[in-house]
């Protein structure tokens, strides 16, 4: 190799690590396209080169991860499988001790103030493995093994898979609930809600199957739920938040609403909205709130619209609003109360 | 009489070994995934997903044999799952699935990685220390030199040895260079 050549070599070597790092001068990629088209052995080489530079980067971003930080968020999911006969005793304690701690969200922590009738239960035959949580007078909150949270309404029960499946996460509602659902795209959770299947992959929503025979309505405060007939799954609306959404078993009807009632959830938020509401629908959704018995005398009453916002208030104070507003008496028959009035206040 | 077995010793899955192979393929499984995916949220989903059927399955996992074409074989098929089900679920624009995803090459890539920082670490000190400034903090030859209280030109010198010595570790990975080199540049 004669000196020329050799030199030249050198100054290749040169320019090509400070072309890979990004330092090269105007005046330097002019010389090194100079080289490059001169010997195509170089232009070769630099490629290959420029490969290896360029793998070296990707690698260098293994460190990307924090590997304490990821296996720790893994055991926190495994929490239920790393010792499932010691997490199903757990359930029951921690949806009791933890209640007050998770819906600080809108809503201060004062749900359940009463006795909880929880009772479960095994279906033998027709449900096999599933179990059954009911709430009688108050609501219960149940959560999941996949740390998702239902709050199971009054009169209402729901059977879960003793172990969610790998492809889903189903559940059946009799009654009324509220969920609040891990976000996990492998397994969608579905309620099975009797007519309509409401399809989710994480996010808060409400399904009232309480409305009667075959008709299912579901409100959504967070994400996105599908709805579909049971009959017909290849149907299906898709609801975000703020939206609601019925299916009426009878006429086959998926009807969507833009802007969902958000008393639909009064009994779950404790918020409730009335304007120019009349009376007998207002008492009403307070009886289903605050689960108990209201009744109206004077049945003038029950006309007389009203426009007030409770939100996260006591029965108590929820029925003096009421009543100075509409000069009502009221008096407590044992777990009925009544309420009577003149009529409506000008 | 005691008497020396050669049989292979199958080998299970505890609590011990479950984190080890979890802290030695979470990066490249994440990578794969992320590749398939796009998104970050989605691909650790599926990458947890898979070490707890992993967990679920250990009885019958032998971790001596096909522990890792498990492993990236079922991020594949649940990664493509999501795909799958974000059409069906909500309808969205999901654009069709272009690239054909070998999990050979996948495993391949994940040990020519590791195979990049083995001859990383065996460069010499300050040499390994130049080049990772330069090429993984990505600072000037100006900076570093400055940092390191030696000349631009040492740095361009240790720059050029490490490159070097870098391919002369690496050539017989060659082949798997050129096609890794288009998973990572798009």
């Amino acid at each position: 190799m004669d000196m020329e050549a050799k030199e030249r070599d050198s100054e290749f070597d040169r320019l090509l690590i400070r072309h890979l790092s990004g330092e090269l001068t105007p005046a330097e990629e002019a010389v090194l396209k100079e080289l490059l088209d001169r010997d195509p052995n170089k232009r070769e080489l630099l490629e290959e080169y420029g490969k290896i530079w360029n793998n070296i980067g990707a690698a260098g971003e293994q460190g990307a991860y924090d590997l304490d930080q990821e296996w720790s968020l893994l055991q926190e999911k495994m929490a239920p499988v790393w010792d499932k006969t010691e997490y199903r005793s757990a359930i029951r304690e921690r949806s009791a001790t933890s209640r007050f701690l998770f819906y600080t969200y809108r809503v201060a922590a004062v749900l359940i103030a009463g006795v909880l009738f929880a009772f479960a239960w095994v279906y033998g035959t027709r449900l096999v493995g599933t179990e059954w949580i009911a709430a009688e007078e108050v609501p219960v909150e149940v959560v999941l093994e996949d740390g998702s949270r239902v709050s199971v309404n009054s009169d209402s029960r729901i059977g879960i898979a003793r172990r969610f499946t790998s492809s889903e996460r189903k559940v059946y509602l009799k009654g009324e609930a509220w969920f609040d659902i891990s976000r996990d795209t492998l397994r969608p959770f579905l309620v099975d809600a009797g007519g309509a299947l409401v399809k989710v992959l994480g996010t808060r929503f409400n399904v009232n199957a309480y409305l009667g025979e075959g008709k299912v309505e579901v409100t959504v405060q967070t994400g996105m739920v599908a709805l579909t007939p049971k009959q017909n799954e290849k149907e299906q609306i898709v609801l975000r938040a703020g939206n609601s959404g019925t299916y009426d078993q009878k006429n086959k009807e998926l009807v969507l609403i833009q802007e969902a009632d958000p008393n639909n959830i009064s009994w779950k938020t404790r918020e409730l909205y009335f304007d120019q509401t009349p009376l007998g629908e207002a008492v009403e959704l307070v009886s289903k709130v605050y689960h108990t018995r209201i009744e109206i005398s004077n049945p003038d009453l029950a006309t007389c619209p009203i426009t007030v916002t409770f939100k996260n208030q006591t029965l108590e104070s929820v029925l003096h609003v009421l009543g100075t507003t509409l000069d009502l008496e009221m008096t407590r028959s044992g777990e009925v109360i009544r309420l009577d009035g003149p009529g409506c206040v000008e | 009489m005691a008497v020396r077995r050669s049989v292979h010793r199958e080998e299970r899955l505890d609590q011990g070994s479950f984190e080890r192979v979890f802290r030695e393929y979470f990066t490249p499984l994440m990578k794969f995934s992320l590749k398939i995916l796009g998104n970050e949220d989605d691909a650790r989903e599926v990458v947890q997903q898979v070490f707890i059927n992993l967990w679920d399955r250990r009885e019958e996992t032998d971790l001596t044999r096909s522990l890792k074409s498990y492993l990236f074989t079922a991020v594949h098929n649940r990664s493509l799952n999501v795909i799958r089900d974000r059409k069906k679920f909500s309808g969205e624009e999901v654009p069709e699935q272009t690239v054909q995803w070998d999990v050979s090459e996948q495993i391949e890539a994940m040990e020519l990685e590791q195979r990049i920082m083995e001859s990383l670490e065996s460069l010499p000190e300050k040499c390994r220390q130049i080049f990772e400034m330069n090429r993984f903090e990505g600072l000037k030859y100006q900076e570093i030199a400055s940092q390191l209280n030696i000349s631009v030109k040492t740095v361009e010198n240790q720059m050029s040895k490490a490159l070097k010595l870098l391919r002369d570790k690496l050539t017989t990975y060659l082949h798997l260079l050129l096609w890794l080199l288009m998973g990572t540049l798009n």
